[in-house]
């Protein structure tokens, strides 16, 4: 007699090309949805990087004394919006303007043109309130005009909830096609075993003990289906890291790979082959 | 040990059994007996769990038929096992296989299942056997098996649906045998048979059906 574990093995060794194939494509599905959620991760870590350069540069009226400027200074930084905040006189600015344009130009003009102004870097998870924080600067009575990169933002925002949507649409989409799989390949295995099956409900085996071999067996098709989605993406990951990959495309080496899913994924492969077998099952009717 | 009061079955609103009501004593053997289409195997799969009476009150030991959830079921089938006209055996095991299946089921030690499976095999005189594949066995043998493995566990009370139907006279006496020296070490014993052979001058009560009626 065998134990559910062994029982198991052997009725996937039994139909071992329709246990390939099953194990093949639910490899394929967790080898997309797993992509798919690397791609949204450095995308995620790729739109804060960006937002982290956002600033806010608030341009102050020339009659305002410095003093008043360093007290609104600290009122921005008792927000706790900001991660820094720095003044720039207008004669700095003039100085590093003169960096860049001809300072025979500049003499031209015959007066200091530029604004004293003041230079806020946002905090990450405060980005999404910009304009509501922009706008409530705007009132104060010091204010000339504020600016920041509202098209940039917009722009990642709206790419970031776009990719988002389409990576949730086939992470459920593919998560249900492994679903399917391990449920249909449990079923078809359990209606092959009917006969026996009956005997063991005249001998009084109670559910769990004929549900054992076939929730182990979905878990093994759920587990080697992960555990070859990520071999793949493993190896996938070293030929992108491989010298003659990054020479031809240097980005790369931005692409963060979460180590986590070296053990989430088959973890996740296990979890999902049990349910879906426990599904196929469904309830043990004794007659 | 088994109570039946009043109990009506139906299929599709034909009745199959009217009023039935009767007690077997523990450690009887007793033959349901009548035609074809009486309600032997009815009664039989009444007893098992298998159905559940339409109407009245069906007592197997502490199990409550006509209340029974289907979570107790594989438990009275602990309690009441079945030997089947077609021996309902694995085909694809061996004899020592089939017999230690229920064993299996609870759980019990493979050195256990060992020393019980043996010692069974050896009073059916099937020892010899034991590594043989049941398909090959002759009829008569398989029988032998399915009883082997109903009486393995020690169940109260075993139940026979036409237990020698398939086999020829001699094999049948010697089936008979094994029932009578299983009922000898105080099972109940329950056999459904319309072969009047079997119980004809023997001492073990005898309940008459026909039509679905009691005809005691």
């Amino acid at each position: 007699m065998k134990s559910p574990l062994q029982s198991a093995i052997k009725n996937l060794w039994l139909s071992k090309w329709s246990t390939l194939m099953a194990i093949v494509s639910i490899g394929v599905c967790f080898f997309i949805v797993t992509a798919v959620l690397i791609g949204l991760y450095n995308l995620d870590i790729f739109s804060k990087k960006l937002s982290s350069k956002a600033t806010i540069v608030i341009y102050i009226k020339n009659e305002i004394p410095e003093t008043e400027i360093y007290q609104f200074i600290n009122k921005l930084k008792e927000t706790g919006f900001f991660t820094k905040i720095q003044y720039i006189s207008k004669e700095d600015a003039l100085k590093e303007m003169q960096n860049i344009i001809e300072p025979s130009m500049i003499e031209l003009i015959g007066y200091n043109p530029l604004s004293n102004t003041v230079e806020a870097f946002i905090k990450d998870e405060k980005i999404e309130k910009i304009e509501e924080i922009t706008q409530n600067i705007k009132k104060s009575d010091l204010v000339e005009d504020v600016y920041y990169p509202s098209k940039i933002i917009y722009a990642l925002k709206t790419l970031k909830i776009t990719l988002w949507n389409l990576g949730v649409i086939i992470f459920c989409f593919l998560s249900l096609a492994i679903l399917f799989i391990i449920y249909a390949t449990v079923k078809n295995h359990y209606w092959k075993k009917t006969e026996e099956i009956e005997i063991l409900k005249l001998l009084g085996a109670t559910p769990s003990y004929i549900r054992y071999p076939f929730i182990t067996e979905g878990g093994i098709l759920g587990l080697l289906g992960s555990l070859l989605a990520t071999v793949s993406i493993v190896i996938i990951y070293f030929f992108l890291h491989s010298k003659n990959v990054i020479e031809f495309l240097p980005a790369i080496t931005q692409l963060v790979f979460p180590f986590e899913i070296l053990y989430i994924l088959p973890c996740i492969g296990l979890l999902l082959g049990v349910a879906s077998s426990f599904v196929a099952l469904g309830k043990i009717k004794y007659q | 040990m088994i109570s039946f009061l009043g109990v009506y079955k139906y299929y599709d609103s034909t009745p199959v059994l009217q009023n039935i009501s009767f007690k077997i004593e523990k450690g009887e053997l007793i033959f349901i007996t009548g035609p074809s289409g009486a309600g032997k195997t009815t009664l039989l799969r009444l007893i098992f769990g298998s159905e559940r009476p339409d109407e009245g009150e069906i007592r197997v030991g502490d199990f409550e038929l006509s209340k029974i959830r289907q979570s107790e079921i594989p438990y009275l089938r602990r309690f009441v096992t079945f030997v089947f006209q077609d021996f309902r055996l694995r085909q694809d095991l061996t004899v020592y296989e089939n017999v230690a299946l229920p064993l299996f089921i609870l759980g019990q030690k493979e050195k256990d299942i060992k020393q019980k499976v043996y010692d069974t095999l050896k009073n059916i005189g099937l020892r010899h056997r034991a590594d043989s594949l049941v398909r090959t066995l002759s009829g008569g043998e398989q029988q032998r098996v399915a009883i082997a493995r109903a009486v393995i566990t020690n169940p109260r009370i075993i139940l026979a649906d036409e237990p020698t139907g398939n086999l020829d006279p001699d094999t049948s006496k010697e089936v008979m045998t094994l029932f009578r020296n299983v009922n000898a070490m105080g099972c109940t014993v329950v056999i459904a048979t319309h072969n009047p052979e079997l119980f004809q001058s023997t001492p073990y009560r005898v309940i008459h059906l026909k039509e679905g009626k009691f005809l005691q």
